[in-house]
């Protein structure tokens, strides 16, 4: 009972001993927040990353692809189809993508995607992330009349709008086309037709159409068809300033598809495609990458069917796992069952091994160079005990005259040492989950004083920085800061114990 | 350690006797020594007057303590010095001395002439170089030091020659504090209505009653000497050792302060063993004896 009496009394007579609390504190609610945001960001990212990729990716080493994908379905279903929900072939091939912003020709590296529209929402997320909410229920590659997000549909929180896309479909198409042919027009006639009266028919000029009056289809009317579908990443086609979407082309426009053939040496081919949709995975090097076609076109454009067949070639088969199941054990059957030098098997996180290693490293290492900054505090708690002990003798003397046992004035020390402790990781817990729940605002708060943007949206695709508390691991650095209070009092307690009840009632 | 055994033959059996001590046979609770739980001596009919000088028995009474029942606390052949680098104080040369139940005894001796020391080392704060200690017959000076923790919190009443009150608490809790230090967290829990309602009857009977909640900083030396005087009967000690209780006091204060301990001998059954310098405040005890040279030299009342 005079421990704690005696503790409390000297946490309260000694506002010193806070100070070195401080440190306790302030390093625990660093750790705190900056594993909720690590978290935040590795399950981001990881939800991510696998919502784009499925399960497992079963893949050609070469750029020609294998024959019959069926056939390989159905081997892959035989070695290990007790564990396989859904597979989509799909063809991947290097390009270059061209679209018209004004006078001047867009040039952009993509990575060509064909998939299947009927198979490919299966294996992964990908419908998730397209724009017209009709797409996301049932995927296709035909231009719908209207109804684009204007609103970002993944944004968990309050976002700019995008009120380019509420004219996106057939409507931008159509008044695309009408401004083409007026311009064709005027360009025949311009004494008869004023050019402004051009710019308020369409505010929005687009005028790139133009390109296709090259082309040589013959009875093709932009008003009514489409050429092939196209989804592209919605990074190839906006840029974001200051958090808002600006679009340099919409679902309606056509874009054309630069790739290189299959047989030595390649040719080039080039097909011209509209697009139908935007696929926005908020992971940027994907949004800025990918354009996904019909799997049968590019299959076609690529001269990958076999003319004798008629079945095609692919690069690759998507697979996904039933719920529960072993992905490192599939894939190492899978990987057993077919020549290795042809096919390459990985789950989806050997395939982003590197980078959510990377985040893992980083984690490992804020922890550790967080936690020594603890066990300073550590030391500064050695310290003023130190100096507390030595301040209090006399009455550690009285203490053990009254009949205290040395464990009952070690445990004063120790048990002093506990409440700073509990003081200061308690108070580290406040206030990092405080931080972790308004990071958003305080991001911001920031960035308006120094003038520089904390989190910078244009670069994560993320609206708000995400966080996650993990329980047990707060709970770890909790127990760590404590121990680290209560065994920094060790030595100082130990020597109060040791301390001769008449020697020190001799003290001065 | 016991270097006793060595050099007088009857005190090695009287160590050998208590490396077994009884248990208590009764229902006694377990974690207090018999010594400890002794029930308070109620023999009070001698008078104290007539036969304090023994010298006779003294001779017999270095290897046991004489008549085991009569002495309540005896002390044989304490010899005690300090070394300081390589230089030999000797403080206590060989002291002896025997104190019934229920007596008030003074020890007069010049300052520095070891006082303090013996009343330490009687009050288990300190280990003798030779000699030993009883109590009602048993030797304490080496029994384990879960005993003497235990004896120094109930058996012995300790007022400092300088108070030493713990400055944090307040004259209250400073005065429970070897109330809570005895008991575990819980029991005092359960029971501190009960102990602090003591302390408070003590501090009204000590005339402390109106300063509770003052902090030791904030007492008059005199109050201070009662507030450690509270403090030392809070456990019902059998034994009271006083350091000097009226060494910073005036002569009146310190007259009350004695006669305050006088009617707390005939009110508590308390033993007292005074140390002073001042022969005028000594003359007020019931046996004066005199400790100078490192050794008692008796002196009637
Ligand atoms: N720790 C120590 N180291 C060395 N010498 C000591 C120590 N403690 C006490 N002494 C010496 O022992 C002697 C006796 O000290 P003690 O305190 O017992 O005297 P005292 O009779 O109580 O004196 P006073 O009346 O002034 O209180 C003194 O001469 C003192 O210097
Ligand atoms: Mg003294």
């Amino acid at each position: 009972m005079y421990r704690w009496l005696l503790c409390w009394r000297y946490l309260k007579t000694r506002y010193i001993a806070l100070a070195s609390i401080i440190s306790v504190t302030l390093g625990v609610a660093t750790m705190i927040v900056v594993n909720s945001v690590m978290l935040g960001f590795t399950h981001e990212m990881q939800n991510r990353l696998h919502g784009i990729l499925s399960d497992l990716i079963f893949q050609s080493r070469s750029l020609e692809g294998f024959p019959d994908p069926d056939w390989h379905m159905e081997q892959i279903r035989r070695v290990a189809g007790d564990a396989i929900e859904a597979m989509t072939p799909t063809v991947v091939v290097p390009g270059m993508l061209n679209y018209q912003v004004g006078d001047a020709w867009m040039t952009r590296p993509v990575q060509i995607i064909g998939v299947d529209e009927r198979t490919q929402a299966q294996v992964s997320d990908f419908s998730k992330y397209l724009q017209h909410p009709e797409n996301r229920k049932n995927l296709s590659f035909n231009l719908r009349e209207g109804g684009y997000d204007v609103i970002d549909h993944q944004a968990d929180g309050p976002s700019l709008p995008r009120d380019e896309m509420a004219l996106a479909g057939w409507e931008h198409r159509r008044r695309a086309a009408r401004l083409r042919k007026m311009i064709e027009q005027v360009q025949q006639e311009p004494e008869q037709q004023s050019p402004s009266q051009g710019a308020e028919a369409s505010p929005f000029t687009n005028p790139f159409e133009r390109a296709q009056t090259n082309e040589p289809v013959a009875a093709f009317d932009p008003e009514t068809s489409q050429y092939t579908g196209a989804i592209l990443g919605i990074g190839l086609a906006s840029f974001r300033r200051n958090g808002q979407d600006h679009f340099l082309l919409l679902p309606g426009d056509d874009v054309k598809l630069t790739l290189p053939t299959v047989g030595t040496p390649p040719r080039i081919v080039s097909d011209t495609f509209t697009v139908v949709d935007f696929y926005e995975s908020k992971m940027s090097e994907y949004d800025a990458n990918f354009v996904f076609v019909p799997i049968r076109v590019l299959q076609q454009l690529r001269g990958m069917i076999d003319p004798s067949t008629g079945k095609g070639y692919v690069n690759a088969i998507s697979i996904k796992l039933k719920p529960g199941a072993d992905m490192n054990e599939v894939r190492d059957r899978l990987r057993n069952a077919f020549a290795p030098q042809y096919y390459a098997i990985d789950t989806w996180r050997d395939s982003q091994g590197p980078l959510l290693a990377a985040v893992n490293m980083e984690t490992a290492i804020l922890n550790v160079l967080l936690f020594l900054i603890i066990c300073v505090a550590g030391f500064g708690i050695l310290a003023i005990f130190f100096m507390i002990v030595v301040e209090k003798t006399r009455d550690i003397g009285i203490l053990k005259a009254l009949g205290a046992s040395a464990a009952g004035v070690m445990s004063i020390f120790l048990g002093y040492g506990l409440l700073l402790g509990v003081v200061g990781a308690g108070a580290g817990l406040t206030l990092g989950l405080l931080f972790v729940r308004h990071i958003n605002e305080i991001a911001d708060l920031l960035g308006r004083i120094t003038g520089h943007r904390v989190f910078d949206p244009d670069i994560y695709y993320f609206y708000k920085i995400p966080t996650i508390v993990d329980p047990w691991t707060v709970g770890w650095i909790m127990a760590g800061a404590m121990l680290i209070a209560v065994l920094a009092s060790v030595l100082p307690a130990l020597r109060a114990a040791r301390l001769h009840p008449v020697e020190a009632l001799r003290y001065e | 350690m016991n270097k006793l055994t060595s050099t007088t033959d009857g005190l090695s059996s009287a160590s050998q006797e208590t490396g077994h001590l009884p248990r208590s046979p009764n229902g006694e609770p377990s974690d207090a020594h018999p010594l400890v739980a002794r029930p308070h001596f109620s023999l009070r009919k001698h008078d104290g007057s007539s036969e304090t000088l023994r010298q006779s028995q003294d001779l017999e009474c270095v290897d046991e303590p004489a008549e085991a029942t009569e002495c309540l606390l005896s002390v044989r052949g304490l010899v005690k010095s300090y070394r300081k680098a390589n230089v030999e104080i000797p403080v206590l040369k060989g002291v002896d001395l025997d104190v019934r139940p229920g007596e008030f005894l003074a020890i007069v001796g010049q300052s520095g002439s070891g006082k303090s020391t013996l009343l330490h080392l009687i009050g288990l704060l300190d280990h003798p170089d030779q000699g030993a200690v009883f109590l009602g017959g048993d030797r304490i000076d080496n029994v384990p030091v879960r005993i003497r923790d235990q004896l120094r919190n109930r058996t012995f009443g300790m007022v400092f020659q300088f108070y030493h009150l713990l400055p944090e608490l307040t004259t209250l809790e400073n005065i429970l504090v070897p109330v809570m230090i005895g008991r575990s967290f819980w029991s005092y829990w359960r029971q501190r209505k009960e102990y602090r309602r003591r302390a408070i009857e003590l501090l009204e009977l000590i005339g402390l009653g109106h300063r509770l909640k003052h902090r030791p900083h904030e007492l008059s030396g005199g109050e201070l000497q009662r507030a450690a005087i509270a403090r030392a009967l809070i456990n019902r000690p059998q034994i009271l050792l006083a350091d000097e209780p009226t060494g910073n006091l005036d002569p009146e204060t310190g007259a009350e302060i004695l006669n305050l301990l006088r009617t707390l001998r005939d009110e508590e059954h308390l033993t007292i063993v005074m140390v002073t310098h001042d022969h005028s405040i000594a003359a007020l005890a019931d046996r004066i004896v005199c400790l100078s040279g490192g050794k008692i030299r008796n002196e009637a009342t």
